[in-house]
């Protein structure tokens, strides 16, 4: 078959005779001219070339033999199974620091100690790469206090054409940079705060998703139970769509990417969704004035569109965010982040904003996470919510394995509800170890 | 009868291989800090370790030598390269092809065979006696040589290509992780010249 093809590829191109000279054997496939390439086309019959935007490679380093041992088995000329991999994910965070609290009438000015360490993640699971088109993924999770806080993921993808596939199983939606950033991809001690408030949970979902050169587009509904381990058929549910564009331009010496994002979430159950919001706070009173929260924050609409810019060393995230509920609020995120070495050191910044027009509606976790999912954190009401954080990672390997340490000021506005505001400020430190 | 066939095969066999080329591998070995008990010799060339194997040699029917040796570019970190020095000879010793192939970083490199080149045709003397130039002495050797290392560094460029604009993590530079073309070019130059050496026609 290799040696016919060359030959079929000379009788497209090359005068029948030499075609026919080439098969009897009078003369060899390489000495037939070709014809000129048409204009703006290459002699393979590729389009024009468009620019591409190349993801930096990392060095080789001293802990590749360790890392390449978590494939297991590999064969790709297996047509059952091509890849067997274990997966892990630990983060640990600590947090420095306190939040006061304005003194509001008779209720005296209070400190809240923010001091704190813990497993924010602990995951370990499996990739299973099989038919040729299918990736199976299935993590278990330990969180919070290290206590076991079920599957986190057991997903499958399959690509049904190229470009096109569908994911089912237990996973989560693409909603917002942020939240669509594997966890251990994320270069801040944790999501942004309005992201954790309203993002979906991981649950029993279906997706397909079409990628293009330039556009990317996906529609799925999920379950609204949010059942640790396995969920199942629950209610509505919620549909998720995402579009996105991706250009790619010229910049100086470099290529500059640009992805543009919109993600929308209709959550057609309301208040009664066990997977929308994903937190519990009902009952639990706030660390600011003590407010008790009688219900969830609960939401119908949940929008975001932003965009991600790389270029050299430089990276930008921003990101707009607007839901409407029972409550309507709004956030944006602006994260630029620079290479001060290469691959070694990169210095980190983020400015969170979040607000909305009624009282209490923003529930805000300050600590070691500011992931309301973790319910042994301090939490907070307002109604307009300020965090500036500039950190920076040291690489130890890769992506995979990091030390972050950063300081973070928070300023939380109540002045819709008590007039607890609060203003915080917290150093943290964290390492993160993937693969 | 039986023994008189054989007897007239092994000296013919003998003769045809009395003629053909040898290699001292001890001398070559010598001349790289000796072989250790593990059949490698290393050494440190150009501010870079390398790490020679012994060298594999086979005739072929005609007596022609096929020489081949497998040398490592060290690297504290990472995966180094491996390189394969083949070399060809004729029966008379003299070099007939030479090729690399290696692999650096997990990507494979290959010089294909250089085949020793025709000597150029000399110029027919200008009518008149007028003088003239006389023409560069040519070495098919060193002109192989010269081809070979043109077409290693051709593929090095190309395995190393956006090696500048590479993320190094802390441990990758801590370790140091470059595989130099320059010290790869040298190390492997320096292989060839030493076999070139020890080859007895």
């Amino acid at each position: 078959m290799k040696a016919i093809l060359p030959l079929l590829l000379i009788c497209g191109f090359a005068h029948a005779n030499d075609a026919l000279d080439v098969l009897e054997g009078k003369k060899n496939a390489s000495d037939v001219p070709l014809p000129p390439a048409a204009e703006g086309e290459s002699a393979d019959g590729d389009k024009p070339e468009s620019l591409v935007y190349t993801e930096p490679q990392w060095a080789p380093s001293p802990l590749d033999p360790v890392w390449a041992r978590a494939i297991l088995f590999e064969n790709v000329a297996n047509p059952w199974v091509q890849q067997i991999a274990v997966t892990g994910f630990f983060e640990g965070q600590a947090a420095f620091g306190k939040a006061e609290v304005d003194e509001v009438d008779a209720t005296p000015s209070k400190d809240v100690d923010l001091d704190g360490s813990r497993t924010t993640r602990a995951r370990l699971g499996a990739r299973l790469r099989a038919f040729r088109n299918t990736d199976i993924e299935a993590n278990a999770e330990f969180a919070g206090n290290g206590h076991y806080s079920g599957v986190e993921r057991l997903s499958a993808r399959t690509e049904i054409t190229p470009g096109d596939s569908v994911k089912y199983g237990k996973f989560r939606p693409n909603f917002t940079t942020e939240y669509s950033t594997e966890d251990s991809r994320l270069p801040y001690p944790d999501r942004s705060m309005f992201i954790n408030m309203i993002a979906p949970a991981s649950t029993l979902g279906l997706m397909f998703n079409h990628r293009g050169p330039t556009w990317d587009c996906g529609l799925g509904w999920f379950s609204s139970d949010a059942h640790p381990d396995f969920p199942g058929f629950e209610g509505d549910g919620f549909l998720a769509f995402n579009l996105s564009r991706t250009f790619v331009e010229p910049s100086g010496q470099s290529v500059m990417r640009t992805r543009w994002h919109l993600d929308y979430i209709h959550n057609l159950d309301g208040s009664a969704s066990g997977s929308n919001p994903r937190y519990n706070v009902a009952g639990r009173t706030s660390a600011n004035g003590n407010q008790l929260v009688t219900q969830n924050p609960a939401f119908r609409h949940l929008f975001s569109t932003g965009v991600t810019i790389d270029q050299g060393d430089f990276s930008f995230n921003g990101d707009f965010m607007f839901a409407k509920g029972d409550t309507t609020a709004w956030g944006l995120t602006l994260g630029p982040s620079y290479w001060l070495l290469p691959g070694t050191l990169k210095l980190v910044g983020r400015y969170h904003y979040a607000g909305s027009n009624d009282p209490g509606a923003l529930i805000a976790t300050m600590g070691a996470s500011s992931d309301p999912a973790f319910d042994d954190s301090p939490f907070f009401v307002g109604d307009e919510f300020h965090s500036f954080y500039l950190g920076a990672n040291l690489h130890l390997y890769e992506d995979q394995m990091l030390l972050m340490s950063g300081f973070e000021q928070i300023i939380l506005k109540d002045e819709a509800g008590g007039k607890f505001n609060t203003d915080a400020a917290m150093w943290h430190t964290g390492a993160k170890v993937s693969f | 009868m039986k023994f008189q066939i054989a007897h007239i095969i092994t000296t013919l066999a003998l003769a045809s291989f009395s003629f053909a080329a040898s290699f001292d591998a001890e001398g070559f070995g010598t001349s790289l800090n000796g072989w250790q008990k593990n059949r490698t010799a290393s050494y440190a060339f150009t501010d870079a370790k390398y790490r020679t194997h012994f060298p594999t040699i086979t005739y072929s029917p005609s007596g022609a030598m096929f020489l081949s040796t497998q040398v490592d570019l060290l690297a504290d970190a990472g995966k180094g390269a491996i390189c394969q020095i083949g070399l060809t000879f004729s029966s008379s010793g003299v070099l007939e092809g030479i090729q690399i192939k290696g692999s650096i970083n997990n990507k494979a490199l290959d010089t294909g065979l250089v085949r020793r080149p025709e000597a150029p045709a000399m110029a027919p003397a200008p009518a008149g006696g007028a003088a003239v130039t006389p023409p560069r002495p040519f070495h098919a050797t060193d002109e192989m040589i010269a081809e070979l290392f043109t077409r290693f560094d051709a593929e090095m460029k190309k395995v190393t290509e956006g090696k500048e604009t590479m993320r190094s993590d802390l441990l990758s530079r801590l370790a140091g992780n470059n595989v130099k073309s320059a010290d790869l070019s040298a190390g492997l130059r320096h292989n060839v010249n030493l076999m070139l050496q020890h080859v007895n026609g």
